[in-house]
C-alpha cells in the first residue's frame, strides 16, 4: 500500500496540532496505528477547500474527518468494529449532539472573541502560514466562524448575550458528556473509538491553549473526569509532541539569556531583514523606472553632445 | 379573555409593520422576554433563602393551595409580569418574589399554543416542531389550546414556532417549553438515570441536526419542492410584494443557516443519506420497545413523532425524503402509536 500522508496546521502548546479537525484525524489514525506522513503544512492554499487536513493516499484526496473514517474503513483499518449497532448509533446521536452544542462555542471562543481572537488565535495561525498567507486567512476564517454564530443565533441582537447562550449550552453539553463518560476509561467500553478521536480534539485544545478570556476553556477544566480523559490520551498517543513541548520549554527557562530568548522567539530575524531590504530596493527601482528615470538617461547618450564628450576626450590624449 | 388581548397589541403593530426583514429593534424586546424562564431559575435559586426566612409567607411549593391566587386573566398582573420581563427583572425585594411565584403557580387552564395556518400557510420543518410539541403537552397531560395565527412566526419570542402563552411567560421552542414544564414540576424523564438524560439529548440533537435540517433543504433549496409548495404557501397570507419580498427574505435566512452548517453544498442524495443514516440510528435504538426509555414517553418520543408524523403524512413533489423515512417501520410504528393514543380525535 502506498504510504498515507497527512497535511496538518502545525502544533504548540504540546498539542500535535492546533486546530480541531486536524487533530480529529491524527488522534483517530493514532488509535488505528496505520503507517501516516505527516507533514505540517503552511498554506491551504491548494487544498480543494482551501482547508487542512488533507490526506492523500494515492490518487484519493480527502479533506474532512468522515470521509478519512470512511477510507480507512475501506482499508479495513476502523476503530469502531467492536461497537454493536446500538452503541454505534449512539456515537452518531452523540457526534451531532457535539456539533450541535459544543461546536458553536468552539468556533466563538477561538474566533469570535474578540480578546482570544487578536491575542491567541491570529498569532497561532499567523505563525502557522508563509508570508503572503498570513494576512489573509486567520480573517478569512474569522468571518467564517462569524457567519455561522451569526446564522444560529441571529435572534440576538447583543453580542454579550449571544456569548452567554452559546456558553450555557456548551456548559450543559460538557456535563452531560461527563455524566456519558462517568469513571470509564474510553466512551465505549475500554477500547477507543471514533467518537473518543472527536471528543479529544474538541478537548484538548481549550485545555492547552492560553486563552486570554478563558471562560469556556474553565468549564472543561472544571470538570475532572473529562480532564483526566484527555490527559490520558494524550499521553497515550502524543506522548513524543509533549514531550519535547516540555523539553523546549524547559530549556528556554533555565538556559536562555535575553537575547537568546529573543532570537528564539523571532527565528529568522537576519532572513527577514534582508528580505526587507531587497524589498526596499525593488520597490524604489521599480518607482525610477515607472518615473523614466533611466529613459531620460539613454536619450542623453544619442544625443550629440554626449558623442562630443568622447570627441574631446581622444583630442586631449 | 383580556390578559389575551394585551398580549397580542403588544405584539402585533409592532410585528405586521416590521416583518422578517426588521430592524432588530422589535425583536430586543421580544428576546428580553423570551429569556424569562431561565432568569426565573436563577432568581429562583439566589432568593429561595429570602423566601424561606419570611416562612409566614411560605410561598413555595405547589402543594399549597395559592391563597391569593394569581388571576391571569386580571390586565393588571399579566401587565406586571409584562413590566417586569421588559425591565429584564432588575428589580427586587417584593417584585421578586411576586414573579417567583408566578413561575411556580401550578399550570393554568388558558394556555394557549400559537402556530401558522395548518392548511394553507405551515410548512414542513415548521408543522414537524409544532406537532412535536403538541405530543409533549399531551402527553405531559397539560391542557391547552391551538390557536392559529398567520404571523404567529412574529410573535414568537425566539423567531420561530411554535410557542405557548402561559400566563404571562411567553415560551418557544421545546427545548425551552420542556425547561418550563419542568419549572413546574411537570417533567417526562424523571425516571430516567443521568447516563439515560445524556443518551436523550444527544439523540435529540441528532434530530434537530439532521432530520431538521433535510426538511429546511427539501423545502427551501430543493427547486421543484420551492415552487410548487414553499413559495404558494409562505406567500399565501400576505398581500401580492409583499408576499414575494417576504418569501426571498426567509429563503435567504434559510440558505445562510443551511450555509453555515454545511449542508447547502450538499447534493439531495447526500442529505437523502444523511437522512438514512439517522433514522437507521434511531430504530437501532427504539428496537422494538414502545418507546425509546421503556414503556412510557419522554420528549425525545415527542420529537421523534412530530417528525417522522409530518414527514410521512405531508404530500410533496419530492417523495424521496417520506420514502426514506418510511422504510423505518419502526419509527412509523411509533408515529401511529403516539398519533393513536394523544391524538385519536372524538
Amino acid at each position: 500500500m502506498a504510504s498515507i500522508e497527512l497535511d496538518i496546521w502545525r502544533g504548540e502548546w504540546g498539542l500535535a496540532s492546533i486546530d480541531l479537525e486536524c487533530l480529529k484525524v491524527l488522534t483517530y489514525m493514532k488509535f488505528i496505528g496505520v503507517p501516516v506522513r505527516v507533514r505540517e503544512a503552511n498554506n491551504p492554499f491548494f487544498t480543494p477547500k482551501g482547508r487542512l487536513p488533507v490526506m492523500k493516499d494515492g490518487r484519493n484526496l480527502l479533506s474532512n474527518f468522515e470521509e478519512v473514517v470512511e477510507h480507512l474503513k475501506s482499508l479495513h483499518y476502523s476503530t469502531d468494529v467492536h461497537l454493536n449497532t446500538k452503541q454505534a448509533a449512539e456515537a452518531s446521536a452523540f457526534t451531532q449532539y457535539l456539533r450541535e452544542k459544543l461546536y458553536p462555542a468552539y468556533q466563538y471562543a477561538w474566533w469570535v472573541d474578540e480578546k482570544n481572537y487578536c491575542d491567541l488565535t491570529r498569532p497561532t495561525y499567523a505563525k502557522a502560514l508563509c508570508l503572503p498567507f498570513n494576512f489573509y486567512y486567520p480573517s478569512h476564517y474569522q468571518n467564517a466562524a462569524k457567519e455561522m454564530v451569526d446564522a444560529l443565533y441571529g435572534e440576538h441582537t447583543d453580542l454579550r448575550e449571544i456569548e452567554k447562550t452559546i456558553y450555557n449550552e456548551a456548559e450543559k453539553c460538557l456535563k452531560t458528556l461527563s455524566d456519558r463518560l462517568g469513571e470509564s476509561e474510553y466512551f465505549f467500553g475500554n477500547r477507543p473509538s471514533s467518537f473518543d478521536a472527536t471528543v479529544f480534539a474538541y478537548l484538548a485544545p481549550l485545555i492547552k491553549a492560553p486563552f486570554p478570556n478563558p471562560t469556556l476553556a474553565n468549564h472543561v477544566k472544571g470538570i475532572a473526569n473529562l480532564s483526566r480523559f484527555v490527559a490520558r490520551i494524550n499521553q497515550k498517543n502524543f506522548r513524543h509532541v509533549t514531550d519535547e513541548y516540555n523539553r523546549l520549554n524547559s530549556k528556554k527557562q533555565s538556559t536562555g539569556t535575553q537575547s537568546e530568548r529573543e532570537a528564539a522567539n523571532f527565528p529568522n530575524q537576519t532572513r527577514n531583514k534582508i528580505l526587507a531590504a531587497l524589498f526596499a530596493a525593488v520597490a524604489m527601482t521599480g518607482y525610477a523606472v515607472a518615473n523614466g528615470m533611466f529613459q531620460d538617461f539613454k536619450e542623453f547618450e544619442n544625443t550629440r553632445e554626449y558623442n562630443d564628450m568622447f570627441e574631446n576626450d581622444e583630442d586631449d590624449n | 379573555m383580556s390578559a389575551c388581548n394585551v398580549g397580542e397589541t403588544r405584539n402585533e403593530p409592532q410585528n405586521t409593520v416590521s416583518g422578517d426583514w426588521t430592524s432588530r429593534s422589535s425583536r430586543s424586546l421580544a428576546t428580553t422576554r423570551s429569556s424569562s424562564p431561565n432568569c426565573g431559575e436563577t432568581i429562583f435559586d439566589k432568593y429561595l433563602d429570602i423566601i424561606h426566612s419570611k416562612s409566614n409567607l411560605s410561598v413555595t411549593n405547589k402543594s399549597e393551595p395559592p391563597e391569593h391566587p394569581f388571576d391571569f386573566f386580571d390586565d393588571e398582573e399579566f401587565a406586571f409580569g409584562i413590566n417586569l420581563l421588559n425591565n429584564n427583572v432588575a428589580c427586587v425585594g417584593d417584585n421578586i418574589t411576586k414573579l417567583i411565584q408566578m413561575a411556580q403557580e401550578p399550570w393554568p387552564d388558558n394556555v394557549k399554543l400559537f402556530q401558522p395556518y395548518e392548511v394553507e400557510q405551515i410548512l414542513l420543518p415548521d408543522n414537524a416542531s409544532c406537532l412535536a410539541v403538541q405530543a409533549f403537552l399531551k402527553m405531559c397531560n397539560l391542557p391547552f389550546e391551538v390557536e392559529m395565527r398567520w404571523n404567529a412566526e412574529f410573535m414568537s419570542p425566539s423567531g420561530r414556532v411554535p410557542f405557548i402563552k402561559c400566563g404571562a411567560f411567553v415560551v418557544s421552542e421545546l427545548d425551552s417549553i420542556v425547561q418550563f414544564a419542568a419549572n413546574k414540576g411537570v417533567s417526562l424523564c424523571g425516571r430516567l438515570s443521568t447516563e439515560e438524560k445524556a443518551e436523550m439529548r444527544a439523540y435529540m440533537s441528532l434530530i434537530t441536526n439532521v432530520l431538521v435540517n433535510a426538511e429546511l433543504y427539501i423545502s427551501w433549496v430543493d427547486n421543484e419542492t420551492f415552487n410548487a409548495v414553499t413559495k404558494v404557501r409562505n406567500s399565501s397570507v400576505y398581500p401580492w410584494p409583499l408576499g414575494w419580498l417576504q418569501t426571498r427574505a426567509k429563503r435567504n435566512a434559510v440558505i445562510k443557516r443551511l450555509k453555515a452548517l454545511h449542508w447547502y453544498d450538499k447534493t439531495l442524495d447526500q442529505v437523502l443519506a444523511d437522512v438514512e443514516q439517522c433514522c437507521n440510528s434511531l430504530s437501532q435504538r427504539l428496537g422494538d420497545k414502545d418507546y425509546f426509555f421503556g414503556t412510557a414517553p419522554t420528549e425525545l418520543d415527542a420529537l421523534v413523532f412530530g417528525h417522522v408524523f409530518t414527514i410521512i403524512t405531508t404530500r410533496l413533489p419530492c417523495r424521496k425524503l417520506a420514502e426514506t423515512v418510511r422504510k423505518h417501520e419502526s419509527l412509523v410504528a411509533l408515529a401511529k402509536r403516539v398519533d393513536e393514543q394523544y391524538f385519536k380525535r372524538p
